[in-house]
């Protein structure tokens, strides 16, 4: 497939109506833009207008070999179902996953063969999700599916206008419902038991705290290594362990002040500070503590 | 006679298990055993020697180390008080560690972890002079054979839906307030 091939796919469908930000794509998969030069993923101006494509001369250039759009520049969001067809273009060959996703958006949204052609590529437009990362994947390696919306992840997708259900790149009603279902199948995360089980708690006695915490350092190996350092002394990151310390404390045993600072006394890190730390931490009644504890408020 | 009446049972039995057997997930890297379960596991470094990465080509140093005891793994009761549990059938598991020479943080990375094998009185085995010139790094992986460590093995989930196990030397200072036994 070449990119000139692409685009007369593109301008027999949908894709053509929509205002895409494009890029060439090379045989390494790398985004190039229309003067030869890698498009940056982050640099919503490196994609143009289909237009600025067909007057480039890297157009007809052998190491290109497709079409790209930004998901960000491009303000629209894609599904990646990855190796769904079990031979190249051959729609009756889809398997379940692909077949669910295609039952879910063919009919409200533009759906296409990937540049492979044994991968689903589904692309619609939807607000954005707020925390999407927090409750579902991006990519969810187990089922191969990817999702991408237009927030700051920077991402690109070839396009093929290989279609397998033309339907225009708009608003539609039933697209929230669509994705919803879409994702609740295939991109829920699960719940980490380990970490939502130690929630801040305000109303808990520094014994509890002193649990919690030795709970703490027990299962999460970056506040153990923070708990039974040495502490390093002027001229190094003491300052940002004391915060990190601190606001792990704040963030999995409880709020309240007296007792994280309190419990941060008792690690073998505070003890192995230096005179000249121990005086910065005590003085004018724990204020460089205060400092710290009001930024985490 | 007998003989055949044996091989008959052997067949009967390992029939019966090969029909229960699920062969979905087994490949040729399969090893058949299990992943260590998370936890802390005291360990005897039976080799440390320098390589050349497979993958990347940088240098590495490569750590066999043999589980010398069962490993604790804990639980907690309603107020957090920390309860160990053995894990059964851990004893003589085999922990692979790789320390690969990327850049200067990894380098630090590694001296930090070696500070970490501790005599009897809590003192760092090796001091900072071992890591001047790859030949001293050799003398001190050499000195290390033999020693013993805790290994906290820990599983996290990433970003992609796939969990990384991570294996993190320990202190004799942190195995004791953790509760582990040390001698």
């Amino acid at each position: 497939m070449s990119a000139i091939d692409t685009i007369q796919s593109i301008v027999n469908c949908e894709l053509v109506n929509y205002d895409f930000r494009y890029c060439f794509v090379n045989r390494s998969k790398i985004p190039i833009r229309p003067d030869g030069c890698e498009a940056r993923t982050d640099v919503m101006s490196d994609f143009v207008e289909l237009h600025e494509l067909l007057d480039s001369p890297m157009l007809t250039r052998k190491r290109i070999c497709g079409v790209g759009v930004s998901i960000q520049a491009s303000k629209v969001c894609a599904i990646d179902v990855d190796s769904c067809f079990s031979k190249a273009f051959d729609a009756t060959t889809i398997d379940e996953r692909g077949k669910h996703v295609l039952d879910l958006f063919e009919d409200i949204a533009y759906c296409e063969f990937s540049f492979s052609g044994t991968g689903l590529r589904v692309i619609f437009l939807h607000d954005l999700i707020n925390n999407y990362s927090d409750m579902y994947y991006i990519k969810n390696s187990k089922s191969n599916i990817e999702y991408y919306q237009p927030s700051n992840s920077n991402r690109f997708v070839t396009v093929t206008g290989k279609y397998l259900s033309n339907n225009p790149i708009q608003h539609v009603e039933g697209t929230s419902i669509a994705l919803q279902q879409f994702l609740e199948d295939f991109m829920v995360r699960p719940k980490k038991t380990k970490t939502q089980s130690l929630v801040a708690d305000d109303d808990i006695t520094y014994e509890e705290a002193l649990n919690k915490t030795k709970r703490l350092y027990i299962q999460n190996s970056k506040f153990q290594e923070l708990w039974f350092a040495q502490a390093p002394g002027s001229g190094s990151d003491e300052s940002e362990r004391d915060y990190q310390i601190v606001a792990m404390l704040y963030e999995n045993i409880t709020s309240n002040d007296e007792i994280i600072r309190k419990i941060f006394e008792t690690s073998p890190y505070f003890q192995s500070k230096d005179d000249y730390h121990i005086r910065k931490w005590t003085m004018n009644n724990y204020r460089y503590f205060r400092y710290m504890f009001d930024h985490l408020k | 006679m007998a003989d055949t009446k044996n091989m008959k049972n052997i067949f009967n039995t390992l029939d019966a298990l090969l029909e229960n057997t699920d062969f979905s997930k087994v490949t040729a890297e399969s090893t058949g055993f299990s992943e260590l379960k998370d936890g802390y596991y005291l360990c005897e470094v039976k080799k440390a020697e320098l390589k050349v990465s497979k993958s990347s080509g940088n240098p590495m140093a490569a750590f066999q180390f043999k589980v010398v005891e069962d490993g604790t793994s804990f639980s907690f009761d309603a107020k957090n008080k920390a309860i160990p549990i053995t894990l059964k059938g851990t004893k003589n598991r085999v922990i692979f560690k790789y320390y690969v020479f990327k850049d200067e943080t990894s380098v630090q990375r590694f001296a930090g972890e070696m500070l970490r094998f501790e005599d009897e009185n809590g003192e760092s085995i090796l001091t900072k002079e071992y890591f001047a010139t790859s030949e001293l790094i050799e003398d001190a992986l050499d000195v290390l054979i033999g020693m013993r460590i805790y290994i906290h093995v820990e599983t996290t989930e990433n970003d992609d839906g796939t969990s990384s196990t991570w294996s993190n030397l320990i202190t004799w200072k942190a195995a004791s307030a953790l509760g582990l036994k040390v001698d």
